[in-house]
């Protein structure tokens, strides 16, 4: 779809907080193949464009006023109701082709006045155009221009929550049905400035993202077996039989000799008898891109640890382990391996133990391996979900990624607006 | 201190662990006010990465190329080649040369492979008596010794990064527990994450952001700064510090540009005083940060890349404003991995974080709140409520530790320092 955001920045500043909304908007749709159009004021001045999302088409088309903040539409001077006009004919002009138009604060602030009078005025000229207003403040006032009734059916008040709907809607002297609810997007790929192959990877393994359970387990190829990666398999398919969305990913190195890339496959294989998906929820870095089968390098490694919220780190042999550190400072759950006398050292008895057996110290449980993993993923389950700054992370980066907004508000709210329409001949969706 | 940091990697590979440690090892040393020098081989290709800098002194890094050798991962000492022979002889004459005038030698693998054996016997050969020589052995010796490894005098230390194996190694060295002296890896936010040089040189004016134990960045528009209840957060980490923990809040403050602004920051600024909290140190505005200039840099905000920064060295976040209509800043310090406490008196947040987290009343816009007790009474009790949880969050343990354990600083002061102080003065 064809989609104007109307704002009238005279700067493009991420430190903003709405610049940095917009900006995540112009990301997200351009993601899922839709074509954002950022309107900002005539004096823009583009100092800082290389912050914008590539493939955003800047119009510099907003006309330009000085701005009063206005407390009643009574007081509106002149000037402004002819600058309204000037609005009016510019999104009638610009706007012909728009599916949808996306306002900030535009029906909200005094300041913005002039633009909520030049879009009722535009409004029946543009009847194929579906309005979304976002209201970034909390309405607290009782000012006589909020009045979604203005506006038209075509017309929505954004809300970022559901506690506030209702309140936006007695506001504007709406109804529920004139607020749709869409949360801010707070990404990591966004957040963090992730470099763009780390998206990629993001991209082709989305559980990176949207697993409930997700791991980054960095190892040499030549030592995937004293890495205990087949015993960390079984802990994740023993998750995700418990119902959880899991991905565990191997973020090995010097994969580049085809006995190495063997060798993979026979973990894959193991891994698949277990339960788990290769390509999907089980991942060696090295099948992605043959420039990576060397090894990620150090940056895509600690974005992508900044996805994870566990890991578990049953090797049998170190003399340190740095990435249980890298780990722990990216706010995994972490869980050490209690046969391995270092790693009380390193990580001075925090975080949750299990043995796991190591050079030093044989270990062969009672109950055979497959139960007792059975029972270390219950456990970890169960102080996973005790643990608020796992659960926290957790829920933020599944809920509010641009991805996961995107099919779950933002798709089927732009699909529904069709039916918005008054004057539509033919509705379909 | 005049260093020589000796290595044959060939390539700055960061994916090889080896590189890894020596590139945080010359940051720590850098940041330090040490002079460094690396020695690569002569056949090393590419570049190595610049090094900035954010101390004011002036350290610096030169390099300085050894003699090649053809690798060979030996099993004895009798096996060695003619070439290698020769070689021996080329970098005993190479190090005795270079060396003069240094105070510390690190090497790294060099006196434990098999690949290293000329370089280990040209080290045991050079004719260096002087020179403070600390070896990092990067692998854990098996249980069949080499016969190359031993150490030819005192000045010689066999440095490894846990305790566990101390005993292990003495007995491969043949040596004693004053020869094998553990050091631990570094692993800084600044360098895992690459951090600005904005952000590095912040952490160093005020280091408290590394090393306490509870750390909040908390944004706030300087308007905003009533309706965010920093009074509140003030409070509470005053009662953190009553009850024995370091602290520090960083309240990253925006638009602190006009008379009324300046006033609203200065009124929180002498509660904070009141609450025992330490200016600059354990209570700190962004906007109070100077430039070279004497200047105030930060007046309007710091940027996002220092904010995300420094929130990933937060590990506490408690959001107690009156008011929000989504507050993003809320995800964005969850999602650096902080411990949340949210405000249970703004029914939006049970909404935004979903009931995670730990929630407690601070009164909002649609709920006020009176504490019959007085807010210091109450925030203190609450203060020891929060501590028991975040005791019992394995996460907040682990990861706080790690930030405070081994970042360069904590490692150079309590490692390194002393170490070399030892070598020098005890020899």
């Amino acid at each position: 779809m064809k989609v104007a955001i109307l704002t009238n920045f005279n700067d493009f500043m991420p430190g903003y907080s709405l610049t940095g909304i917009v900006k995540d908007q112009m990301t997200m749709l351009l993601e899922h193949g839709h074509e954002p159009h950022l309107f900002v004021n005539q004096q823009y001045n583009n100092k800082h464009d290389g912050d914008m999302p590539k493939g955003a088409i800047l119009h510099k088309s907003v006309p330009f006023g000085h701005l009063v903040d206005y407390h009643s539409l009574s007081e509106v001077s002149e000037d402004h109701k002819k600058m309204a006009n000037d609005v009016r004919d510019m999104l009638t002009k610009e706007l012909a082709d728009f599916d949808l138009a996306f306002t900030h604060d535009w029906v909200y602030t005094g300041w913005n006045l002039p633009y909520a009078l030049g879009i009722q005025k535009a409004s029946s000229s543009l009847p194929e155009l579906r309005w979304l207003h976002w209201v970034h403040s909390l309405p607290n006032s009782n000012y006589n221009w909020w009045n979604i009734n203005r506006y038209g059916r075509n017309h929505k008040l954004v809300s970022f929550t559901e506690t506030q709907r209702r309140h936006l809607a007695e506001k504007y002297r709406g109804t529920l049905g004139d607020v749709r609810v869409i949360p801010h997007i707070k990404d990591l790929r966004t957040w963090y400035d992730f470099d763009p192959d780390t998206c990629d990877f993001i991209k082709e393994y989305p559980a990176v993202m949207q697993a409930d359970v997700v791991q980054i387990y960095p190892a040499s190829s030549d030592r995937l077996d004293s890495k205990r990666v087949n015993m960390l398999s079984t802990i994740f398919s023993e998750i995700k039989k418990r119902g959880f969305s899991v991905c565990l990913v191997i973020a090995n190195q010097w994969a580049n000799v085809e006995k190495v890339k063997v060798v993979c496959r026979k973990y894959e294989k193991f891994a698949k008898e277990q339960g788990l998906e290769p390509g999907k929820d089980f991942i060696f870095s090295s099948f992605w891109k043959p420039e990576y089968e060397v090894g990620l390098p150090k940056r895509i490694l600690r974005e992508l640890q900044l996805c994870q919220n566990l890991f578990v780190y049953p090797t049998r042999d170190e003399t340190f382990g740095l990435v249980g550190p890298e780990a722990a400072l990216s706010g995994a759950f972490t869980v050490w391996n209690n046969s391995m006398d270092l790693m009380s050292e390193v990580f001075a008895s925090k975080g949750l133990n299990f043995d796991f057996g190591s050079f030093h110290r044989d270990f062969e449980p009672g109950q055979g391996w497959d139960n007792y993993l059975s029972a270390v993923a219950s456990l970890i389950i169960s102080r996973m979900r005790e643990n608020e700054a796992v659960m926290v992370k957790t829920s933020v980066r599944q809920r509010f990624n641009y991805d996961s907004l995107f099919k779950k508000v933002y798709e089927p709210i732009m699909t529904e607006s069709k039916t918005w329409l008054p004057t539509v001949k033919k509705r379909t969706l | 201190m005049k260093i020589a940091i000796l290595s044959s990697i060939k390539e700055w590979n960061l994916g090889y662990s080896v590189v890894g440690i020596v590139e945080d090892q010359i940051t720590m040393l850098l940041e330090h006010g040490h002079e460094v020098v690396l020695f690569l081989p002569e056949d090393f290709k590419g570049s190595v990465p610049f090094w900035p800098c954010s101390s004011t002194a002036a350290p610096f890094l030169s390099y300085c190329s050894i003699p090649k050798v053809e690798m060979f991962d030996y099993q004895k000492q009798v096996d060695l080649s003619d070439q290698h022979k020769k070689d021996v002889e080329k970098i005993t004459t190479f190090l005795t040369k270079n060396l003069d005038g240094f105070d510390f030698v690190f090497t790294h693998d060099w006196m434990f492979t098999g690949w290293h054996l000329p370089y280990s016997l040209a080290v045991k050969a050079a004719a260096l008596p002087e020179l403070n020589w600390w070896h990092w052995v990067h692998s854990t010796p098996p249980r069949e010794r080499k016969d190359w490894w031993d150490l030819p005098s005192k000045k010689h230390k066999i440095i490894i990064p846990n305790q566990v194996y101390r005993p292990v190694s003495c007995g491969a060295f043949i040596t004693t527990p004053e020869q094998v002296r553990t050091i631990p890896h570094i692993k800084d936010l600044r360098t895992w994450y690459d951090f600005s040089g904005e952000t590095k040189k912040f952490i160093k004016t005020y280091p408290a952001i590394m090393q306490s134990n509870i750390v909040q960045v908390y944004p706030a528009a300087c308007d905003r700064l009533t309706c965010k209840q920093i009074d509140k957060v003030i409070m509470l980490f005053g009662a953190f510090k009553r009850r024995g923990l370091s602290v520090c809040l960083v309240i990253a403050n925006q638009w602190a540009t006009t008379l009324q602004r300046k006033e609203d920051i200065e009124k929180f600024r002498k509660l904070a005083h009141r609450e025992g909290l330490i200016e600059h140190g354990e209570f700190i505005y962004t906007s109070d940060s100077t430039n070279d200039f004497g200047t105030q840099e930060y007046e309007k905000g710091i940027s996002r890349q220092m904010l995300r920064e420094l929130m990933l060295c937060a590990n506490f976040f408690v959001f107690p404003t009156k008011e929000e209509s989504f507050g993003l800043v809320g995800p964005e310090a969850a999602l650096s991995g902080n411990f949340m406490v949210l405000n249970k008196s703004l029914s939006v947040m049970s909404e935004v974080f979903r009931h995670s987290g730990l929630s407690m009343a601070f009164g909002s816009w649609e709920a006020n709140l009176t504490v019959g007790e007085g807010w210091k009474k109450y925030l203190y009790d609450y203060a020891g409520c929060i501590m028991s949880r975040m005791g019992e969050d394995e996460t907040f343990c682990t990861r706080s530790l790690m930030r405070r354990l081994y970042n360069y600083d904590t490692i150079h002061n309590t490692y390194y320092e002393p170490l070399m102080q030892e070598c020098l003065k005890c020899a």
